[in-house]
This record gives structure tokens, sequence and C-alpha cells, in this order.
């Protein structure tokens, strides 16, 4: 976003709503300064997928190999608390080593244990980042961290700013969509617009906890009507809407209006986009979807790939239910891991297949993480409480280094030591990607400039191709 | 806690003679002031600079160690040390590191003969001969400065301001307003069209829209009062509690369940919702209102209603959005506190008091001492309920109501006991128990002997684990040291006869199945081995060993061996009973099961009977103990600071007046009144400006909820002051102010502008254009539609569980009295901005969503409404008129008329009922319905 964008804005005053509306319609399309396709930096990525692992799976376990870890099973050591009470103190802590092999893959020969093995076949495309670190030790905060970068306050999510920044490529779909979000964690906070105008809010297919194959956009068909009539009715009620609104000049009520045109081209297209009947059966084998641990993940990341091949700005693809203990939670009983990895792996892998095949990976980011990872050693018998000192993250596509890994845990992959970044810096950085500077994209709120990255974030040039 | 042990006894003994026969001599303190030299001065040096000195890179808990005023006058935790008292002295308590939340220093402890230095130092009276004083630490707050902010200063009666054309203002607050626009030269609009204003000031009243009728009548009085008559008429309706009760509720933050992990349902909350709409239509004074809502269970009362009502207002403390799961209790009451003190800080005084949990709020002058001022006042009140041990979830505060039927009460009560034990007999003579918890040894049959008394060998646990036990609990024998323990229960029995002996155990997967029980008789001594891990039928805990003889003369005893077990061992009680008790022929069984039946049935619905009759709400009380609370450091709460005196927030009362909370009282009556008090700066003014806020869209202050430095500041700051006097000299009649705001002329402004200079709207210069909220949307589409149930009051949950997990929302009474969850909402409410209900709102989102266009356009329930409307349409002679003035309260434009009408013509004559469907739903889509102008 430009500064005379932003001066722009400011200048219009209360018609500010109304003109980021159009930006998202397309119809700014006629104004340069308001383009959605003219990021003020060169961007690589067009679009974020964010496959959200709710709960923060373990990094020790899947992505970041730590044989002193392995060497060191059992053996007690002194730890750093993070959690409320023991914050800043010490107490002694017995490590647990992974409870999958490792094994190196790829040209690259990325180490991936054996919990995913078919994202192992693509390690060779991904950007991981073993150094990640962040605020809130408990899901609540974390998790709104992850979206909005605050732990507590309402702020807005960074789909929301991403598409706030560049508008939609779509313009009969909403920017930003999140797939079978939980209500949980923070839940509608994570994917809510807080002052941004409101059509800047994720729009949710489907919630958590319900089967992927019914997820879909809320009242978003008729029942009532055949489609003939139903355009009838529509075009009446906005010739009804006009003639009221005509004398008011009220930017308020055409934005009303907008709505409706929104909402029915959505209506007209987002359907066939949310149905996968059309797919072939090998993309559905390919996707695991049929098969009964796949199915729902499967069915999620094709959708995030057909809204992908549209346009969506920011496609979330959420691994998430509605317990206390988020899926990735494993407290005790690591070995579930296993059902979540079972569950996103093919799917995940299929995912990163297919965008590459269609030649939408060169400018997809997708992005893989949850909101922190697990501590090197044991809680009680065979669990793993929270980490938001060091965990990894990866990304794929988008302009992002590809078969790179940056920074580095500690050498039982407690904490971030080398390439530290934090969850800010990675906001930044992705941001940069999309040719968005993460200091400049800036909305005025009760009198102050808020940021995603609200004072903080570098980007991070080393995983950047 | 240091124990003396830790150091050299003689050294005590030395100085504890020395202090107690006074003071140190001239020797001593020169004895005193080489120890420190030689052995303290090294160890604050060595251990406590880093942090706690002039040269810290930064001073930590502001806590000096580097001169004797240092820790003379303390950092946040208080003084660390107590001359003399080393058990007192934090500074002990720090450096021995017993508790976690306060180890000094943080990363290691110092050797025990580094903390015994310390201690002896502390006993010899701390002889310190560092000077210097404390540096200033963090600015205090200011709170002569702070009481200059504009809403802590007392309203004051401005002279109203002339104004260049006397003839436009119809009432004084119109010349407040019209004063303004001509300062920058601007005019107000026109008046609104009558169509628009009956529809405005229904909407605004009692959120209804007119009938055509009434339409018809107001359009039809050309008299100069006909306005005035419509505001009154529609001020004395029982929809205006309605409506302005909801405005309300979102402000109390009202809701029928807790959220959090497990969202707990309020089964009596309605009774609050209820409360504050007969309130608004009584039109109770707003600083009565303030009193219930604090400190309702302590009015003194003249009837039993007036009782009952107070304390259903005190509901308001309780019905907080809390994580009742919260296995950490100390933690657990004090967010309820918190969330009590936030709440009331936004809801009463347009505070933001939260902040100051933790420091100093960082904007307002509200010290963190004057947040625990009031937290002290909300530890000392009740407001949690006992709850369930097993799930670890709390439970709320309720109180009994008072009844005037304490006759018909006592009868239930009656009928329901002897009921019971029916049921018991009957159930015990079946061999099952319905029993929990402890069965009453005097209420079995036979002689009884519980574990309490009988006389145990080796050490056993008590335990209360599995439901029911005979008097005071069982005991098990942990798995542990195998035949080392057993319990004799011995006895002399009064006859000498036979007697079936009975043995109690709590049965459980993980007891042994071979229990040796060695029954001692007068026949000698028979060994019998019970399976525990099988349950005990006869009354759900015994079962029966065989039948032996016992003698009068000899004593009887049983013993339960652990011999041989490989699992646990449960001794409970034993009970001699007269042979065959629990044996009877299989068709009494029957008989028995059937009669059992009925009067499990009878059991149920009186049970039903006497809950309607001993009504039960959500209430807060004065806690067993009061006191005042400390301040807990950095917001952690065992973190604990100085105490502070129970009080109120300083810099809104008045200089040099204290809040004078007596030593028995929690301090909430006195909060009530502060706060109800006329000279309070906030409370009326607060108020006022949410009532203009309704009628006119924005308040004078644009933050309804926030008053302070971070809230915005007034537009018309000597109108707010006005509408505040106003509004207290009249009694604090809500219903006073409406009135009069309504039959301003300001009020009755078109919504339609000529210029732009005044895009937001700030100078009231024309009305708002407001939007229909969730709820007037839905109760309009079942109003037109005749869908509309009309009941008031009472219970509106269908089957209320424990939860509020998957609600099925399915009623047709007005949106005020749908269930009001925080985990589950009709998803219209969600759609169209309905307030969240865990926050004091006082003030809505309004979003123009795709989501809110989908839902108009495809919903069944708005395709409902639709059809019904226009099958009414139909039921006479339908005309496009007709529907215009049911839906949008006016007639169509001739545009529209000309639309509607081609619209209606693409349909076959036979599709009519489907033709005025479609015109019906596109009319409750428009925008003209969505917005009121």
């Amino acid at each position: 976003m430009s500064h005379h964008r932003r001066q722009f804005l400011k200048s219009a005053g209360c018609g500010f709503g109304s003109l980021a509306l159009s930006s998202l319609l397309g119809q700014a399309a006629q104004n340069n300064q308001l383009s959605p396709k003219l990021p003020v930096l060169p961007g690589r990525a067009k679009r974020i997928i964010f496959l959200f692992m709710a709960g923060g799976p373990s990094h020790v376990d899947s992505f970041d190999y730590k044989p002193e870890l392995i060497k060191s099973d059992g053996q007690t050591f002194d730890f750093v608390g993070v959690r409320k009470d023991t914050f800043g103190k010490k107490s002694q802590r017995k490590l647990l080593k992974p409870l999958w092999d490792f094994k190196q893959h790829g040209q690259s020969g990325r180490w991936v244990s054996s919990l995913f093995p078919h994202i192992a076949k693509h390690v060779d495309d991904l950007c991981f980042i073993h150094s990640m670190h962040t605020e809130g030790v408990a899901h609540g905060p974390s998790t709104l961290f992850l979206h909005t970068g605050a732990t507590n306050l309402v702020r807005p999510s960074m789909g929301s700013w991403v598409t706030y920044g560049l508008g939609s490529e779509n313009e009969n779909l909403p920017g930003f969509v999140t797939i079978m979000p939980s209500a949980s964690k923070g839940g509608p906070r994570n994917y809510s617009n807080a002052f941004l105008p409101a059509i800047h809010q994720g729009t949710c297919v489907g919630r958590a906890g319900l089967p992927a194959s019914q997820a879909t956009i809320r009242n978003l068909k008729n029942p009532h009507l055949p489609l003939n009539s139903q355009k009838e009715q529509f075009d009446f009620l906005q010739q009804l809407n006009r003639q009221q609104a005509q004398s008011k000049g009220d930017q308020n009520l055409n934005a009303a209006i907008d709505s409706f045109d929104l909402a029915f081209r959505m209506q007209m297209n987002a359907p066939d986009i949310l149905d996968l009947s059309g797919e072939s059966e090998t993309t559905k084998t390919m996707y695991g979807i049929g098969e009964k641990v796949t199915e729902d993940y499967g069915r999620q990341c094709l959708m995030a790939r057909r809204l992908a091949e549209r346009g969506v700005r920011f496609i979330q693809v959420n691994y998430s239910d509605e317990s206390v203990n988020p899926r990735w939670d494993q407290h005790s009983n690591m070995p579930k891991h296993e059902d979540h990895a079972r569950a996103t792996d093919q799917p995940v892998a299929a995912l990163l297949q297919d965008l590459k095949q269609r030649g939408l990976l060169e400018d997809t980011l997708v992005w893989w993480g949850g909101e922190f990872g697990r501590t090197p050693f044991s809680q009680g018998k065979d669990g793993r409480d929270h980490n938001p000192r060091g965990f990894t993250t990866w990304l794929a596509g988008g302009g992002t280094k590809p078969g790179y890994a940056h920074g580095a845990t500690d050498e039982v992959g407690d904490t971030a030591v080398t390439g530290r970044l934090h969850m800010h810096d990675l906001h930044a950085t992705m941001l940069h990607l999309l040719g968005l500077d993460h200091e400049r994209l800036t909305y005025n709120y009760a009198g102050r400039d808020f940021r995603l990255t609200d004072i903080a974030g570098n980007v991070e040039k080393a995983i950047i191709a | 806690m240091l124990h003396s042990k830790k150091f050299p006894a003689a050294t005590v003994m030395i100085f504890l003679v020395m202090i107690i026969s006074g003071q140190l001599t001239r020797a001593d303190e020169t004895a005193g002031l080489e120890y420190f030299e030689t052995h303290i001065r090294p160890l604050f040096a060595e251990h406590c600079y880093k942090c706690h000195s002039a040269d810290a890179k930064k001073l930590k808990a502001n806590l000096y160690l580097d001169s004797r005023a240092g820790w003379q006058s303390g950092g946040d935790s208080g003084p660390a040390i107590v001359p003399g008292k080393t058990e007192k002295s934090l500074l002990i308590h720090a450096v021995s590191h017993t508790d976690d939340d306060l180890k000094m220093p943080p990363e290691t402890r110092l050797p025990d003969s580094a903390i015994e230095k310390f201690s002896t130092w502390i006993a010899m009276g701390a002889p310190d001969p560092r000077e210097g004083e404390v540096k200033e630490r963090l600015p205090k707050i200011d709170l002569e400065k702070g009481r200059e902010f504009w809403s802590f200063k007392p309203p004051v009666a401005h002279p109203v301001p002339k104004v260049k054309d006397p003839s436009w203002p119809t009432s004084e607050m119109d010349r407040f307003i019209l004063a303004r626009l001509e300062s920058e030269n601007l005019t107000p609009s026109g008046d609104a069209s009558k169509h628009t204003l009956l529809r405005r000031v229904f909407y605004d009243l009692i959120g209804l829209p007119p009938s055509p009728e009434e339409m018809k009548s107001f359009l039809d009085d050309t008299s100069r009062s006909a306005f005035e008559s419509v505001v009154d008429d529609l001020l004395a309706r029982p929809e205006f509690g309605e409506r302005w009760g909801r405005h309300w509720l979102d402000v109390t933050r009202f809701a029928e369940s807790s959220g959090g992990g497990r969202s707990l349902v309020f089964p009596d909350a309605w009774r609050f919702r209820d409360y504050v709409i007969d309130s608004f239509n009584q039109d109770k004074p707003y600083n009565q209102l303030v009193r219930e809502h604090l400190a309702g269970d302590l009015l003194s009362h003249s009837s039993v209603e007036q009782r009952n009502t107070q304390l259903i207002g005190s509901g308001y403390l309780v019905l907080g959005a809390l994580n009742y799961e919260l296995q950490d209790h100390e933690l657990l009451k004090m967010e309820f506190v918190d969330e009590q003190i936030d709440t009331l800080g936004r809801t009463f005084l347009g505070m933001t008091l939260g902040c100051a949990r933790c420091h100093d709020h960082k904007f307002d002058p509200i010290p963190t001492a004057d947040y625990y001022a009031l937290a002290g006042i909300f530890q000392s009140t009740e407001s949690m309920g006992k709850g369930s041990a097993a799930s670890g979830v709390t439970s709320f505060a309720t109180t009994k109501l008072e009844v005037t039927n304490s006759g018909e009460i006592e009868q239930a009560r009656e009928s329901l006991a002897k009921l019971s034990t029916q049921i018991s007999t009957f159930k015990s003579q079946l061999g099952k128990e319905l029993s929990q918890g402890s069965l009453n040894p005097a209420d079995l049959p036979g002689i009884v002997i519980d574990s309490a008394e009988a006389k145990l060998i080796g050490d056993w646990k008590k335990s209360s684990q599995t439901s029911p036990w005979v008097g005071e609990g069982y005991l098990h024998d942990e798995n542990l040291l195998k035949g080392k323990k057993q319990v004799e229960f011995s006895t002399t029995l009064p006859e000498t006869k036979s007697y079936e002996v009975l043995v109690a155990y709590g049965a459980g997967s993980n007891r042994a199945t071979n229990v040796p029980v060695i029954i001692r008789h007068a026949d000698g001594e028979t060994t019998i081995s019970i399976d525990q891990s099988k349950p005990a039928l006869i009354h759900g805990c015994f079962i029966s060993v065989g039948t032996f003889p016992f003698s009068k003369d000899q004593p009887a005893s049983v013993t339960i061996s652990t011999q041989g077990t490989t699992n646990h061992v449960i001794a409970d009680a034993v009970s001699f009973v007269a042979p065959g008790s629990f044996k009877m022929p299989p068709g009494d069984r029957q008989k028995i099961a059937a009669k059992l039946k009925n009067l499990e049935k009878e059991h149920k619905s009186l049970t039903a009977n006497l809950k309607k009759l001993q009504p039960v709400t959500m209430a807060v009380s004065e806690a067993d103990i009061i006191d005042d609370g400390h301040i807990h450091i950095r917001g952690q709460v065992r973190n604990k600071g100085p105490k502070v005196p129970r009080g109120f927030i300083t810099v809104a009362m008045k200089p040099e007046t204290s809040a004078n909370i007596p030593a028995k009282h929690s301090g909430r009556l006195e909060l009530a009144h502060w706060i109800a008090d006329p000279e309070n700066p906030l409370t009326a003014r607060v108020m006022a400006n949410r009532i203009w806020k309704y009628l006119l869209g924005e308040g004078i202050v644009r933050t309804p909820d926030n008053f302070g430095q971070t809230g915005e500041l007034p537009s018309h700051p000597e109108l707010l002051d006005y509408l505040a006097l106003r509004f207290i000299e009249d009694g604090w009649s809500i219903k006073s102010l409406i009135r009069e705001i309504t039959l301003s002329r300001t009020y009755q402004l078109s919504s339609q502008t000529t210029h732009h200079r005044d895009p937001e709207n700030r100078l009231f210069g024309r009305a708002p254009r407001k939007r229909l909220e969730a709820e007037l949307i839905r109760d309009t589409a079942l109003f037109v539609s005749g869908q509309f149930n009309p009941a008031r009051g009472g219970p509106t949950i269908r089957k209320a569980g424990q939860y509020d997990l998957n609600y099925t929302f399915d009623s047709t009474r007005r949106s005020v009295y749908l269930p009001w969850f925080r985990n589950s909402m009709l998803d219209l409410f969600e759609v169209f901005d309905a307030p969240n209900p865990n926050l004091v709102v006082g003030k809505r989102t309004v979003t123009n969503l795709p989501t809110q266009a989908l839902f108009l356009m495809n919903s069944s329930f708005i395709r409902e409404q639709a059809n019904l409307t226009a099958q009414r349409l139909l039921s006479e002679k339908a005309t496009i008129t007709g529907a215009y003035q049911l839906i949008l309260s006016r007639p169509p434009s001739q545009s529209e008329e000309a639309s509607t009408q081609s619209f209606l013509d693409q349909f076959k004559p036979d599709q009519e009922e489907e033709a005025w469907t479609q015109v019906c739903q596109t009319l409750f889509a428009c925008i003209d319905f969505r917005f009121l102008d």
C-alpha cells in the first residue's frame, strides 16, 4: 500500500468503507491507485493458503531433527518455565526423545520423521523455519497472536489485512475464506476484521466439528426458488434499493446495496467452487477423499485449491475442533500425534502436488503451522507441554526458497537460538512476499495507526528465493 | 518460614534477650554493624544489587537493597525486612525458595549458610549503616490533576445558550444543539415527514412498527399534541420495557449461560431479564436500579415482593462470563471479582477499571490501590456456589426467594420426606439403594458398626470416593503391606440368637477379589472370602456373608483382613440383621417393583412442584469473612502486596472524603450508594448519554462505555451536563428523559441532508439513519406475518441442560425472550450483529456483510415470514400500497409502485401467493426496511 493511497483514503473521510469495498469488488480496476493487482512492492505471491494445525504440533517429533535429544532421552535438565506460575524459573525436566524415526529426504536432504511420509516427498519445495518463537503460552492467546498479532486486544486477522491491502482477484467471491474454523480459542476473533471495514471479515465455510462434505457458506443456496426466479427477484430488489437510496446520497446505503451484489455473485459462483463432485476420481483419491481418516481434511484442501485457482486472497484450512484441548495438543499420549498426522499428511502433500502441477505454487504461498510447538521434555508419562520459545513452521511456493531450512533451535529443540524468527517477523515476511510493506500497511483507528505487526517485525530476506 | 534450628541457638538466645530487654547497648551496636559489614553487605552486593540497586540496569519490583531506606520502604510487595522478625521478613521468605512465586535470587538458591546469616542479622534488628534516600519511583498518579479531566468534574448547570433563530428550538436542549450549529454556520435539516417520524418513534420506544391503523390515526390527528400523545402512549405500553430493557441487557452483559470451556446454563437468569423489563416499565428511578444491581440483597424492604425484586436485581453481579472450569480456585475467585469490577466500571461509570488490575492505569488516574480497594469489597462478597467436586466445575451463587406460601411448602416437604422413606424401604427390600453419599447408620436396619468405631491394625486411608458409604466414609488399605493390615468390627449383640451378617464396601474394578472376612460367633470362627470388585446390592454397599449364631454374653466380631489379597481392600461397615430380611419370593419382587415405580414418579413430580413453590434466583450475599484485599503485584494472584482498605475510585470521589465502610460490611451497600449519589460526577452523565445515544444514533460521548482518557470527548459537554442534571432533578426518571428528548425538535428532524459539512453528524443537525437491530428485524417479520407470540416473561429455555451447546431455537416469542447463550446464538442474531454477551455493549457493531444479504435472500426464516405475510395480505384484497404500509409503514413511491407492479405482472394468475411472497420477501430485504430514517 502506497503512502499516496493511505493519504487518499484518509482524506476520503467517511467514504472510506465503500472505497475499500469497491476495491474488493474489483470495480477499482478503473482507478490505478486502488488497483488490487498493484502492490507497492513487486510481490512474489498473490495469495496465501494457511494450513492451520491447531493445538501445537511437536516440532521435535516431525521436522526438527535433534540427535542430541535422542541421545539424552530420559536425562534430566533445568528448563526455564514459560507457564504463568513457573515463568522465568528453572525446574528439572526429563527429556523425551522423538517417538518417530527421522530420515533425510529429497535432494535437499531435509530431515522429516515418519509422522509425515507424504509431505516428506515434497521437502525440495519446502522452506522450513526451525527458529520460530511467539507470544502467549496458552492456546487462546497464542492462537490469537498467530492470527492477529495480539494475544488479547481485538485486532484484525492477517487475512483481513491482506484483503484490505490487496483487494480480491475475484469479484464474485470474498477475499478471505476460512474453512471449518473452530468457535473456541478466540473463535470468530481469529477471522475477524476487528476495526477494518467489515467487508474484510473472513467468510466461514462450514465449521469445525461438522463433516467437510457438508461445509458450505450459510444461506448460500436458496432452497425455495429456481435460479431464474431468484435472478428476477434479485433484480427487483436492487431496483427498489437503488430507488430508495437515490435521493439520500449515503455511502452506507450504497455499501448495503453492494453487499447484495457480492452476495448474489457468491451465490452464483461459490457453490460450484465448494462442490467437489466435478473433480476427477484420481484427484479425489490423491487428496484422500473417500478414506475415513483423510476425508475431511482432504476435502478442505481440495476446496482450498479451487478457491486459490479462482483468486481468493487468503484461504485458511483449519485442522481444528471445539474441544478444550485442540487437536495437536498432546499433553499426554504423544502417540496420538500419529492420528493427526495421518489425517493431514496425505491431503497436504496432495495440495502441494496439485498446486505445483497447475503452476499455482509459483504465486501461492502455502503456510503450514500451529500456534506454537511442544517441549522436548516430557509432561507426565508421555506428553509434551506447549512451547512458544522454539518451533517449526514451513512455507512453500510464493517466492520462498525451496528445499531450504532456516534457523535452528538449541541442541534438544527447546529454544530458537540461531536465525530467530518471531511470529511478527513471519507476518512481516509473508506480507513482503505479497508485495505489502508491513510498516506501511496501516489503518487509522481511535486516533492511532495500527499494523498487523504492531511496532515490531522484520522481513527475513534469507528465506526469500 | 524459617525454623530457629536453622541458625545457631546461642546467637538467637543472646539477641532475643537483648531485644526483649530493650535497646541494644553501644557495644552491641558496633558488633551488629561489624556483622553487617562482614557478612551481609557482601551478600547484598553479590546476589542482589544487580536488580535491586541504583546501579541496576533495570530495577526490579521497585525494590532497592543498597540502602537502609530501600528495604525499609520496600518495593511493590512492601517492606523487605522487619527488623527483629525473621519470620515476617519478605527477604527471608524470598531467599529460602519455599514459595514458587517469590524466589530470590530467581536462578539459584543461596547456600543455607548465607540464608542463616541473613536471619541472624535480621534477628539482631538488621543494623545497617547505609544511608541514602530511595530514588523517586515511577511517577505516581496525580489525583489532583486527574480530577481536572472533564468527566471527573461534577456536572454544572450551564446557562442555556442564546440562538440566532429563536423560532427553531422547541425545547431547551434544542438551543444547545442549534447554538453549536450556528457557531459552525450550519443549519439543521428540515422536519421528518409524519410517516418517517411515527416509524422512528415506534421502533425507538417499543421496537415494533406502527400498524397501518395506528399510522392512519396519527396522520389524521392534526392537533399540535398529536406526537406528544403518541409518545405518552408508547411509553405506557409494556413493549416499552421489552425494547429498553434489551438495551440495558446489552449493557449488563446479560446471558443465560456462563460461556467458557463448558458453558454452564443459568436456569434462573430469566428472572433478571424480567426484572429489567419490569423496572423499565415501572420507570424505576435509575439510582434505585443501580443500588439494586450492586446491593439488592442488602437494601431495606417493606414487603416480600420488594425484597425479592431487589434480590433478583443483585443477580447483575453473578451473570458474568466466567470459566467455571478453572481449577485454581484462588484465581477463579479473583477472575470473578475482576469481571465484576470491570463490568460495573463500564456499566455505571464509563470507566475501564480492569486496566488497573496489574498496574496503575496507563491513561486514567486510577491507581492499582483503587482497584484492590474495590476488589476487597467483592472478595468480601459471596458470588460463587459450590458446584461439583467430581467434574471440577464450580457454580454460581443463588439465594432462595422469599415466599408467602410457607405452609404449602412445609406440607410438600413433609410428603416428599415420607415418600423418600417409602421408596428407600422398597429399594432396600429389592436390594437396590438409590442412596448417594453417606448412609446414616441410624437409618439402616439392624445393628450397624461403622468403620469409625472399628479397631484398625496398620495404616488405613479414609476415603469417600465411591458412593454410597456408611457413616463417616470408608477405609482402604492403599494396596500396601498386605497381611499387615486389618479392620475389626466388634460389638455385643442384645440377644442370643442367629443374625445374618452384612459387610459393606464400595465396589470398584481395582478392588481385591479374595478378601478374607473372619466372623467370630458363638460356635467359633468362620472365614469367608468376598469379591469386592462385584457390586454390593443391599443398600448399594452391603452383601450378606451368611447367618451365624451369636451369644449376648460373648463379643461378636467381624474382621476384614488383607491377607493374600492382590488388589485394594475396603472396609466400610458391618451390620447384624434378622436372618432373611433381604430375601423375598420373586412374585413379591414384581409387585414391589411396580409400586416403587409409581412412588418414584410421584416423587419426581412432587420435587418439581416443590422447586416451583420454592424458587431461587442468582444473587450475591455478604461473605463469611469480610476483609480488605491485598494488592496483587502485577495482577498475579499469589504475589501479594500490602492490604488496602476497601473503598471506591478516588479520582471520582470528592477530595478529602473517604468510603467509610463499616468493618462488618463488604462495602457493596456503600459502593451502591456512592455510585447512585447525585454528586457522583459520572453516573448520571453516563446514563443520560446512553439514553441520548439510543434515540439519536450516537452519544454526545460516542464511546458510551468509556468516559476516560481513551474515550472520546463530548461533542456538546454543556448539553450533556444539562441532560444529566435534568435526569437527577426528575428523580432519575428514564421515561421523563426519553420523553423530553423525543419531544425536542432535534429528535424530530429529517435524516436527509443538503450539505456534507458534517459527514458524521457530530452536531446532530439531522436525524441519524439508524439500523434495525437483529431483534427488530426478527420481531417485525414475525409481527407482520402474524406469527408473533406476544407472551411476556417467564422461563424460556426449553429443557435446560447443564451446558448450552447445540441448543435449537424454535420459538416465535419476542426476541428479548429468546434464550440468550454465550456459546450458541440464533443464527439471525449472529448475522445481524447482536451484541457479544461477554462484554458490556453500549454501542453495537454495525456491519454490511454479504452474509446478511444471503440471510435475507435465502434463509427459510425470511421466506416463511414473507409467505405468511402474503397469505395475510391475500386474505383481504392484496394491494401494493397495503404491502408497503404493512412492512415499511409508508405507501410506495410512484416508481416503487411501478416496479412492484411490473414484477407482479410476470407471474401467472395461479401464482398469486408466490408472487406476493416474493414481494414481501423483497420488502423485508430492501434498505428502507433495514434502515430507520
